[in-house]
């Protein structure tokens, strides 16, 4: 089984693919220009890809791949003032259990990006550590540490402490209003 | 392979760790949900027509 239409497989990955650009760049214009490079590479590189193995895998190589050398040429600025304006504007309100998303993209920023990298990968485009340990081309071991730095950074940004409860109504801040009260 | 425990320690709060992952699910989901923009379209649209030359 080969490529029948690659337009149309392309398509299908695109979402996705903004979806990692944007968690390298943090920057929303440079993840396009970077999907934008990605396609043109995948396209022209078409006949190396091996049929019947993950297309989307072999997408996010590509992807992974033109950032790290693009950022190795400082084409982009990683930090971006619009973007982080534009979040604010589209700031939802956190419901129980989820954090203010707002508060965790700019956790999310802070992180080195081969945190930020193998998070995504693992924990939200649903690949393997296996898989992730391929396409970042290192041991499976260096992926699964790196995803156990950037969790535990993450949490100490976001000030969870590891093993407690959060939010007004655990026991211990119940305790702290209690003792205030009156 | 994946038996071997992690060199680092990871975060061992199981509900900590759940919170973490809704919330890249939901960074990356809201990409996921919006239109994709015309340049993508064209840009395979070109790329197809150059390849039936």
């Amino acid at each position: 089984m080969s490529i029948q239409d690659p337009k149309k497989e392309l398509l299908e990955h695109l979402p996705a693919m903004r979806a990692f650009a944007r968690s390298l760049t943090m920057n929303h214009a440079a993840a396009d220009d970077l999907v934008q490079d990605t396609i043109v590479k995948a396209w022209s590189n078409l006949d190396k890809y091996q049929p019947g193995t993950n297309l989307k895998a072999w997408l996010f190589t590509i992807l992974r791949n033109t950032f790290y050398s693009s950022i190795r040429k400082r084409k982009w600025e990683v930090e971006d003032v619009d973007d982080a304006q534009a979040a604010l504007l589209s700031e939802k309100p956190a419901h129980d259990g989820v954090l203010a998303l707002q508060e965790f993209r700019e956790a999310f920023r802070q992180l080195p990006e081969d945190q930020r990298e193998v998070l995504v990968l693992v924990g939200a485009s649903g690949f393997s550590y296996e898989e992730a340990a391929e396409m970042c081309g290192c041991a499976v071991g260096t992926v699964k540490s790196r995803a156990s730095r950037a969790r535990k950074r993450l949490s100490e940004l976001l000030e969870l402490e590891d093993g407690e409860s959060h939010g007004a109504d655990d026991p211990k801040s119940l305790a702290v209003i209690a003792n205030l009260a009156p | 392979m994946s038996s071997d425990p992690p060199k680092v320690t990871d975060v061992q709060d199981e509900p900590l760790k759940e919170q973490i992952e809704e919330n890249l699910r939901a960074l990356y989901d809201e990409t996921l949900d919006e239109a994709l923009p015309e340049r993508f379209l064209d840009l395979l649209q070109q790329l197809e027509e150059k390849a039936e030359k």
